[in-house]
C-alpha cells in the first residue's frame, strides 16, 4: 500500500504531500492505493491523467477544484443505506448535498470537455430527498412526504396548549417516513456509491495532471526494460535549486537479466541515483507520471530501497547484521515467487573489504540467476561477477578551477557512464581536501597511500 | 431598546455568565424573544454545552434556549438528533467534538434544543462565518467565563454579561466582582507590534527598537522562574496562556516603576485577583488584549439557586453607577 511505501521510498512522501487533492476523502484513498500490476489499469490511468491535463491551464478547472473540495466522507452512511439500516436526518442531508454537488462536477467535466468518468443518473435518487424539486442543499422530513405530518405540523402552529404531545406525534410521523426513505434510497445506492467513487477519482486525477505539468513528469511507456532520459529526484532537485545549485538530470537503462553494479566518487550522487530509479518506479505503479523526459517502466511486484545506514539496527543487531536481514528478507520474497526491483545502497560497507567484495558478487550473481532488476552502489573494486558495471563520472575539473566545499557540487558530472573493469575511483582523499577536514588528517592519509 | 440596536450592530454578540446559575439563559432567551419580534435573522450556538433541562449540580430546573422560526443554529449532531423543535439541515461544517459533528439548522417550527456547539476558538470563528453567510444578521454565542473551554468568548465582537445572586448573597461583593470581571473585558485594545494569535509561549518587545524576542517559555512554571534581566532589556511581554497571581506578582516585582506593557489574546486568560492586578497597575503596569469584545450590557438574576434574593434595584443603581453600559433585570423583563 502507498502509505506503507512512503516510510521506505526515498522522495514518495515528498510527491505525495505536493499533490494538490481538494478532498480529504480522496487524500485518504491515495495513501490506501494499492501496487498496480495490470499494465491495462495502469495504461488507462495514464490516458485520463493525459486527458486531464488538456484542461490543467483552462481558468475553469479551477472551478471543478473548488468543487471537488467540497466532497465529504459519505461512505459510512452510504454502508447503512446499502445494508438496509435507518439513515436520520443529517446523513440525508449529506447524501443529498452529494447528489447535488455530483451534478455540478459533471456539469464543470462536460464544460471543460473531460471525459473520464462515465455519467451516472441520479435525478431519481435525489427526487426521494427532494420531493418538492427545490434541488437547494438543504433537507428536513418535508411535509410533502406525508398529508397527516402536514395536518400535525399546522395543527403545532396553532396549538400552544398540547405542544409536547402534538411533537410527539410529529417525531413518531417522521420516524416512519424515515424509514420509508431509507429503503427507497437502498435502490439507488449502488449507483450513488459508484459516482461517489467517481469524484474521488476525478479529485485524484485531477492532482496528478496538475502535478505532472507543474514539476514535469512524463507518462512512462510500459515495457520488457526500464531507461530513462533526464531523470530526476524532484525533492533533492528542489533543494538544490533553492540553494542556487543546478540539478544533473540523468539517463539509466535497466534489464531485468542483468545487474547493475554502480561505483563513484564519494559525494558523486550514487545514492541519488538508487532512490530516484526506485521512486520513478513507485510512482509509476502507483499510477503517477515519472520523472523524466522519457521513460519506458518495466513492472515488477515492488520496490525494495536497502541503505546501511537506515537499516533497522534496533534489538542489538549491528548495522552490518541488519543489513543482511534485510537482503535476507529480499532472498525469501523471491524464492517466494515475487520479483521487485531491489537497490541496495553500499551494500557489505561495514565490514572487512575481502569479505565484503565477496558478499557483493554473491548477491549481484543471485539476483542475476533469478532475473532481478537490481541496481547495488558499492565501493569495492575487485567484485567478481557477470554484471553491468557503471562508474559515475565524478569530480571533472579544468585546469585553473578553484574547487571549495562551497562550489564542489558545481564540478561533478552525475551521470554514469558503462565501464569494462571493477576498478573504482580513488578520490576520497581529494574530496576529503576539498571539504575542509583537518590537514593534520589529510597529510597522513596522503603519507600512507604513497608507502 | 437600546441593547438590542447595540447587538444587531455587531455582526457576533456572546453572552457570558459570571458564574453558573447566574440568569444567562434567561437573558439569552429574552434576547432571541426581543428579536423575534422584529423578524431578523438571527444565528446562534454555544460554546461547550447548554439548554440542559436540569442543573447537573443543584438538581434545579434550568431554563432551555428556545428558538424561533427562521432562526439558524448550530449544535451538535447528538444533540440535533434529540432537538424538539422543527428545523432543517442545512449545512454541515467539517467541524467535529465530542458529541458528533456540527450541523447548523434552520427552525421551521419554534421549539427548545440543547446547543453544544464548537469546540474551539477557531472553530467558532468558523461557525459564525458560516451562519453569517447563510444569512444570520447576527450571531449569538452562548458562553460562560467559568466553563473550562478552549473557545474563547471573547472572539465575538459584543458581550452580555450575566450576574446575579449565585455570585454572592452579599450586594457588595456581587457588585464589587462583577465590576472587576467588566474591567477585565473593557481591556484597552493592543494598537502596538503585530502579536500573531498562533504564538506559543510568550514574547518580550523592546519598543524602541521594535525588536521581538523569544525567551523559548514552554509553561506556566516557567514564566513564573522568567530572570529579570528580560524586563530590564524590554518594556512589553505577550503572554499567549494564562496569566496567574503568582506570574503577575513576578513581573510586578521585575518591572516596578518602567511602565510595563503587559499584553494577552483576551481577557479570558486573566487569572488573577483584584488586589493582584491592582498591584501590578500602581507600580506602572498596563494590560491589553489583541481581541476586546464590547460590553454591551449586564443583566442581573437577584435569586440564588439556594433561593436567596437579593434587592435587584439596588444592584443595578450600584453597577450602573459605575458602568458606561445598561445593566437590567432581565427576570422581570421575561
Amino acid at each position: 500500500m502507498l502509505k506503507q511505501d512512503l516510510i521506505h521510498i526515498e522522495g514518495l512522501r515528498y510527491i505525495v504531500e505536493d499533490l494538490d487533492i481538494r478532498s480529504a476523502v480522496a487524500r485518504r484513498r491515495v495513501l490506501e492505493q494499492g501496487w498496480i500490476v495490470s499494465s491495462e489499469e495502469l495504461e488507462r490511468r495514464f490516458d485520463h491523467i493525459s486527458a486531464t491535463q488538456r484542461i490543467v491551464d483552462d481558468p475553469r478547472f479551477e472551478s471543478l477544484k473548488t468543487k471537488l473540495s467540497q466532497l465529504k466522507d459519505i461512505h459510512s452512511t452510504l454502508n447503512l443505506v446499502s445494508e438496509g439500516g435507518v439513515v436520520n436526518d443529517t446523513d440525508f442531508f449529506m447524501i443529498k448535498s452529494f447528489i447535488l454537488l455530483y451534478e455540478d462536477i459533471i456539469g464543470w467535466c462536460e464544460q471543460l470537455e473531460l471525459n473520464i468518468v462515465n455519467y451516472v443518473d441520479l435525478s431519481s435518487a435525489l427526487s426521494v430527498l427532494d420531493p418538492d424539486g427545490h434541488k437547494v442543499s438543504a433537507f428536513r422530513i418535508y411535509d410533502s412526504y406525508s398529508d397527516e405530518l402536514k395536518r400535525l405540523r399546522d395543527e403545532l402552529k396553532n396549538n400552544t396548549e398540547r405542544r409536547d404531545d402534538i411533537f410527539e406525534l410529529i417525531s413518531n410521523c417522521e420516524d416512519v417516513i424515515r424509514c420509508r426513505l431509507s429503503s427507497e434510497l437502498q435502490w439507488y445506492v449502488s449507483d450513488i456509491i459508484s459516482a461517489y467513487n467517481d469524484v474521488i477519482y476525478i479529485d485524484i486525477v485531477s492532482a496528478l495532471a496538475e502535478q505532472a505539468v507543474r514539476l514535469g513528469f512524463v507518462r512512462p511507456e510500459l515495457g520488457d526494460k526500464t531507461c530513462y532520459r533526464d531523470l530526476f529526484q524532484p525533492e533533492v532537485k528542489k533543494v538544490l535549486q533553492g540553494r542556487g545549485v543546478e540539478y544533473q538530470h540523468i539517463d539509466i537503462d535497466m534489464i531485468a537479466t542483468t545487474p547493475i553494479l554502480l561505483t563513484g566518487a564519494n559525494m558523486g550522487g550514487k545514492s541519488v541515483l538508487l532512490q530516484s530509479v526506485c521512486l520513478s518506479q513507485a510512482m509509476c505503479q502507483y499510477g503517477f507520471y515519472v520523472p523524466a523526459s522519457s521513460a519506458v517502466v518495466e513492472l515488477c511486484d515492488g520496490v525494495v530501497y536497502i541503505s546501511g545506514d537506515k537499516a533497522d539496527a534496533k534489538g542489538g543487531l549491528s548495522s552490518f547484521a541488519a543489513e543482511m536481514l534485510a537482503v535476507n528478507r529480499v532472498v525469501e520474497q523471491i524464492a517466494d515467487g515475487h520479483k521487485p526491483l531491489v537497490a541496495i545502497d553500499e551494500l557489505a560497507r561495514t565490514t572487512n573489504p575481502v569479505e565484503g567484495a565477496a558478499i557483493v558478487g554473491a548477491v549481484v550473481e543471485y539476483f542475476s540467476e533469478n532475473r532481478i532488476r537490481s541496481l547495488i552502489a558499492t565501493h569495492y573494486g575487485d567484485v567478481r561477477c557477470e554484471c553491468c558495471r557503471l562508474r559515475i563520472r565524478g569530480l571533472e575539473c579544468r585546469n585553473g578551477d578553484v574547487v571549495t566545499k562551497d562550489n564542489v557540487q558545481r564540478y561533478f558530472n552525475y551521470q554514469p557512464e558503462p565501464v569494462t573493469t571493477g576498478e573504482v575511483p580513488h578520490e576520497a582523499l581529494r574530496i576529503a581536501t576539498i571539504i575542509g577536514v583537518n590537514r593534520d588528517i589529510t597529510e597522513k592519509i596522503e603519507k600512507l597511500l604513497t608507502i | 431598546m437600546n441593547l438590542i440596536e447595540d447587538i444587531l450592530s455587531c455582526s457576533s454578540v456572546s453572552v457570558v455568565g459570571l458564574e453558573k446559575n447566574t440568569g444567562k439563559t434567561e437573558s439569552l432567551n429574552w434576547i432571541l424573544g426581543q428579536l423575534n419580534e422584529r423578524r431578523i435573522c438571527i444565528g446562534v450556538t454555544s460554546i461547550g454545552i447548554d439548554g440542559e433541562s436540569v442543573d447537573q449540580i443543584y438538581m434545579t430546573h434550568k431554563p432551555e434556549i428556545e428558538l424561533f422560526t427562521g432562526t439558524l443554529f448550530t449544535t451538535s449532531e447528538s444533540h440535533y438528533l434529540t432537538r424538539r423543535l422543527g428545523s432543517e439541515v442545512v449545512a454541515m461544517p467539517e467541524i467535529h467534538t465530542s458529541l458528533g459533528r456540527l450541523v447548523v439548522g434552520r427552525v421551521a417550527e419554534s421549539g427548545k434544543v440543547i446547543l453544544s456547539g464548537p469546540p474551539d476558538t477557531t472553530a467558532t470563528r468558523e461557525v459564525i462565518e458560516l451562519m453569517r453567510d447563510l444569512g444570520a444578521r447576527t450571531v449569538l454565542v452562548d458562553g460562560a467565563l467559568g466553563r473550562r473551554s478552549t473557545a474563547s468568548p471573547a472572539v465575538t465582537d459584543g458581550m452580555v454579561l450575566a450576574t446575579g445572586a449565585a455570585v454572592s448573597a452579599n450586594l457588595s461583593t456581587l457588585v464589587r466582582k462583577t465590576l472587576y470581571v467588566c474591567k477585565q473585558i473593557s481591556l484597552p485594545q493592543w494598537r502596538g507590534v503585530n502579536f500573531d494569535e498562533n504564538i506559543r509561549g510568550a514574547r518580550f518587545l523592546n519598543s524602541s527598537t521594535g525588536d521581538i524576542m523569544n525567551p523559548e517559555i514552554d509553561s506556566a512554571v516557567a514564566l513564573k522562574m522568567i530572570d529579570r534581566e528580560w524586563f530590564e532589556k524590554c518594556d512589553t511581554l505577550y503572554v499567549a496562556g494564562a496569566v496567574t497571581d503568582g506570574i503577575m506578582e513576578r513581573f510586578t516585582q521585575f518591572s516596578k516603576g518602567r511602565g510595563f506593557k503587559l499584553v494577552i489574546p483576551d481577557f479570558t486568560r486573566l487569572f488573577v485577583d483584584q488586589q493582584v492586578m491592582d498591584r501590578f497597575e500602581s507600580s506602572g503596569g498596563e494590560i491589553y488584549v489583541l481581541q476586546r469584545p464590547r460590553l454591551l450590557a449586564v443583566t442581573v438574576n437577584p435569586t440564588s439557586p439556594s433561593g436567596y434574593t437579593l434587592d435587584s434595584d439596588r444592584v443595578i443603581e450600584q453597577l450602573s453607577a459605575k458602568l458606561d453600559c445598561e445593566v437590567l433585570n432581565v427576570k422581570s423583563k421575561c
